[in-house]
């Protein structure tokens, strides 16, 4: 069973091997169009000057391209058979075709505000499918035109490569013909205006001699544009056969039109084999080199965990460091705010009397003490939110802002408990107590001065004796009262002490232990954080892990699969040479 | 002339400078010593082009002695041979130091026509194009279409040649019609005199054949008048006078243009600290001679790189040398009229020409070398 070009090309397509390259299948899909298209194209490529345009109007007997004696065609002009004529441009920038009329297209061409032209006429040589592309003249391999004409020859399905018969080929021009050759297959060297050269016969045999050998394959004929276009205008079969358009044309009929299968062959082998050349020498290629790409995640991931673990040490230390002084500072602080109370308190009992003011004075103390515990609890509050915000920063962004409920007890219950300031005994003596401390002076008094009158003749008790002894029950009166004022003040200072240093103790126990607890919580917490994330590395590990050995499986498998890739395309190469051989 | 003297002397004394320093150096000694030679002798026009380009056709229809083929490293002016200007033209002619000594040529220029009878037309006016291309404008000094083939049939043709081409002419238009259509067809081995045809296309080309007859036809009845017209036709005339402007008449300048180029080169090939003296002398003569600056100026004039105002161009022109560097061709006077009080009018007018403000850049440059050239030319004047 012999196959078709479309049928080895379609195969072409669907190796995986070959679709993986869109650059490849776009070439190939681009080829398949065209063959599946009947359309034959035939371009027309040269130098400058050699009489390209000239030649296509006296093949078609129409001025369509323009002909002039500096440089002319400025833009490719594609001819194909339609039985209206009709001629369109395609401007810079634009994809569409602007009609225009026939008369004038050779103009636009030249004018070089078109970046190609279209043109349909009816002509006996263009049926079949017959395309013919008439291109700027090529100047080195350079210039823009050349690249247009490069661009054209690259969708050929045969070259007419023209040259001038007055003078030979240059090196130049067979170094153009090679490079055409390898592009497209099939070239017609075509030798123009013979008329104008005397020695055109002796230029043809030595073209066709430098071709062989340059170790090319192309037939050469000689034509004169000129005898052509005057025997198309007198109808004289003589002067078309001297003018030796016959020739191309029986070339373009038979060997262009006629072998259009095998051109299609010759061209899809041509294009299949390089195509499969380039994807064989990329196979080849991957079978040498190993894929890192899998090796390069679990690298990553362990590198992750690793950043993990030096994280977590960070954190602990950072909440137990935290507390610590979170801890230190809140005993301080209430220290000092009870130190001040304490001041004040001793201050006021310098002076008052506590017996008198005591009451005042409780409620006052009860007032500043609530104040002050409550101001510390609000601060370790937002101390404690504060370490937990900087702990909670050392962990990545999905888990910052995730702070537990502290749960950080108010000392209320503290105050409640302690209950108020024990009032100490601030009792004044009593009547009975002034009596005897006054007539324990008095009786001194009296006695002390009766015993000293008595020597000088008097009573013991006499009128000296008992004024002294008043006096000096007053006396001891007033200092008792004194010592009794300043035993009451120390005892109030003494209470006061003691029950605030009782409060500092209590709400500092209350407040360490709050803040143990919310050490506990912020411990708990941050580990199951530094857990989850941990969970995640490892899975990550663990799949990369997988991965990498399970590449190394798929490898084998991708290896296996190259080769049998290799393979197909051995067997596709075969075919395609087999292609453009069967005729 | 007008700094050309000066040029000269100067030329030769920085040959001989060179010559003293690289006295240690057998090589460059020859070389110095050969250009020293060189410098004394006439002007040397290489003719340079592609093989098939025409350039042995072309030096017979010149017939100039001093004409040799091949770019030898020993020419001072360049006539470049192509036929459609290409890229490998191009090449050829960049890298050139000092671009004024390159005339191109479109030789072969009646097949750019396809060998009609209006081909020269055409190929003139290809010439004139790539003369404003500013590209190649500043490779070359002109660009000049001659078909050599005609102007060397035109300078040698016999009697016999124009007794065929006579009876030629005297054929039925139709019948001479077809029988020029082809070189096959002229040389059809079943007409009679197919010899003295196969002569005639060999000498003429099927464009001569095809003109020559045309103009018997039109009246050019005898040998000489044919023979002048078929050289006017063929542009040997045009190229011969673009040779003598730019060639011949600045031969001094183009002859120190060959020792500057030469001495920078060995310069170039053989760097000395000594030598810092010599490097400055040559860019000064480069650059102070106002030869060179003429040079470039009228070629840009000429070929529309440069345009001065339509009424004020061709007299920049004509002060610049365009038709002869003597003060009195330069001034359009004849040598025996006083020409010191015009010569002063005319540098007065183009000092005002150069401090115009309405004149662009290029144009003001210009005027100031026309200003320059006007002071050599009073002071030759009043020497």
């Amino acid at each position: 069973m012999t196959m078709t070009a479309l049928d080895v090309i379609d195969e072409a397509l669907r190796q995986p091997a070959i679709g993986r390259r869109r650059d490849l299948t776009s070439r190939l899909s681009r080829l398949r169009g065209r063959l599946a298209d009947p359309a034959i194209r035939v371009v027309v490529v040269g130098g400058l000057k050699q009489g390209k345009s000239q030649l296509v109007n006296a093949l078609l007997g129409a001025t369509l391209c323009p002909v002039h004696d500096d440089v002319a065609s400025a833009a490719p002009a594609v001819i194909r058979h339609a039985e209206q004529p009709w001629a369109a441009v395609v401007r810079p920038g634009q994809q569409r075709l602007e009609p225009v009329e026939l008369d004038r297209i050779a103009e636009e061409i030249s004018g070089g505000q078109v970046v190609r032209a279209e043109i349909g006429v009816p002509r006996a040589v263009l049926t079949g499918g017959l395309v013919i592309v008439d291109t700027p003249g090529v100047d080195g391999l350079r210039s823009e035109h050349t690249s247009r004409t490069l661009a054209e020859l690259a969708e050929a399905d045969a070259v007419l490569a023209v040259t001038d018969a007055l003078t030979e080929l240059s090196p130049a021009e067979l170094q153009f013909l090679r490079f055409a050759t390898t592009i497209c297959p099939n070239v017609l060297g075509v030798l123009t205006k013979t008329d104008l050269s005397p020695r055109w016969r002796a230029h043809l045999e030595r073209n066709r001699m430098l071709v062989a050998e340059a170790g090319l394959a192309i037939p050469m004929v000689a034509v004169s544009s000129v005898l052509r276009e005057r025997a198309l205008a007198t109808s004289d079969q003589d002067v078309n056969a001297e003018s030796g358009f016959p020739a191309l044309v029986s070339y373009l009929e038979n060997t262009v039109k006629a072998q259009a299968g095998l051109l299609a062959r010759r061209s899809a082998s041509e294009a299949i084999l390089a195509v499969t050349e380039q994807v064989s020498l990329g196979l080849r290629a991957e079978l040498s080199t190993q894929d890192p790409s899998s090796i390069g995640g679990l690298e990553d991931a362990q590198r992750a965990a690793e950043l993990l673990r030096r994280q977590s040490a960070r954190w602990q230390n950072m909440l137990m460091d935290g507390m610590a002084d979170l801890m230190s500072d809140v005993d301080h602080d209430l220290r000092e705010r009870t130190r001040i109370i304490l001041r004040h308190t001793d201050q006021a009992f310098d002076k008052a009397d506590p017996a008198k003011t005591w009451d005042a004075y409780c409620d006052w103390l009860a007032d500043k003490l609530t104040d002050a515990v409550l101001r510390n609890y609000d601060w370790t509050v937002e101390r404690t939110h504060w370490l937990a915000q900087r702990i909670a920063e050392q962990f990545d962004e999905e888990s910052r802002g995730t702070i537990p409920d502290l749960g950080l007890r108010d000392p209320a219950t503290v105050l409640e408990r302690m209950g108020a300031l024990l009032t100490p005994d601030l009792a004044p003596p009593g009547i009975a107590n002034k009596v005897i401390t006054g007539l324990r002076g008095s009786y001194s008094g009296m006695l002390m001065f009766g015993l000293l009158t008595s020597l000088m003749g008097m009573p013991l008790v006499n009128f000296v004796s008992v004024g002294a002894g008043a006096v000096m029950g007053a006396k001891t009166l007033k200092e008792e009262r004194d010592a009794q004022l300043k035993r009451r003040q120390a005892v109030a200072k003494t209470a006061v002490q003691r029950h605030i240093d009782e409060l500092v103790f209590q709400v500092g126990k209350h407040s360490r232990d709050a803040l143990r607890q919310v050490q506990r919580r912020l411990r708990e917490h941050f580990t199951e954080q530094a857990e989850q994330l941990q969970d995640n590395l490892s899975d990550t590990i663990r799949r990369a892990r997988e991965l990498a050995s399970a590449d190394l499986a798929a490898r084998n498998q991708r290896n296996q699969s190259i080769a049998e890739e290799i393979n197909t395309l051995v067997a596709l190469r075969q075919r395609a040479q087999a292609l453009a051989l069967t005729s | 002339m007008i700094t050309q003297e000066v040029l000269t002397e100067d030329v030769r004394t920085m040959l001989e400078w060179a010559l003293r320093l690289y006295r240690g150096s057998g090589k460059a000694t020859n070389f110095l010593a050969q250009q020293r030679q060189l410098f004394e002798e006439p002007l040397r026009v290489g003719v340079t082009g592609r093989p098939k380009a025409g350039k042995s056709t072309l030096l017979d229809a010149l017939d100039e002695d001093d004409f040799i083929e091949g770019h030898t490293s020993d020419v001072d002016a360049v006539l470049h041979l192509t036929g459609p200007v290409r890229a490998e033209d191009r090449a050829a002619l960049q890298g050139n130091p000092l671009p004024v000594n390159t005339i191109v040529v479109l030789s072969r220029a009646d097949e750019l026509g396809g060998g009609r009878v209006d081909a020269m037309t055409s190929a003139k006016m290809i010439a004139r194009r790539l003369r404003a291309e500013p590209e190649l404008g500043e490779m070359c000094q002109d660009v000049v279409a001659v078909a050599g083939l005609l102007a060397v049939a035109g300078r040698t043709l016999t009697d016999a040649e124009f007794d065929t081409l006579a009876a030629l002419a005297a054929l039925p238009r139709v019948e001479l019609d077809e029988l020029v259509l082809s070189t096959d067809r002229f040389l059809n081995p079943a007409l009679e005199d197919v010899v003295l045809r196969q002569g005639l296309l060999e000498r003429l080309g099927l464009f001569g054949v095809r003109l020559s007859t045309t103009l018997v036809r039109r009246g050019y009845g005898d040998p000489s008048r044919l023979a002048a017209e078929l050289v006017q036709r063929s542009g040997l005339n045009d190229l011969r006078l673009t040779i003598k402007r730019q060639f011949t008449e600045r031969a001094p300048v183009l002859k120190a243009r060959s020792a500057l180029v030469a001495v920078e080169r060995v310069l170039r090939a053989e760097p000395r600290s000594e030598a810092r003296g010599l490097h400055a002398e040559v860019e000064r003569i480069q650059v102070t001679t106002q030869d060179f600056r003429e040079l470039r100026l009228l070629a840009a004039l000429q070929t529309g790189r440069v345009e001065l105002p339509s009424e004020i161009a061709a007299e920049a022109e004509q002060l610049l040398g365009r038709a002869g560097t003597s003060p009195g061709s330069r001034l359009g006077l004849t040598d025996d009229e006083d020409q010191l009080p015009l010569a002063l009018t005319v540098l007065d007018r183009w000092q005002r020409y150069a401090a115009n403000p309405a004149f662009r850049r290029a144009q003001t440059e210009a005027a100031k070398t026309v200003v320059r050239t006007c002071e050599g030319i009073i002071d030759t004047l009043t020497r």
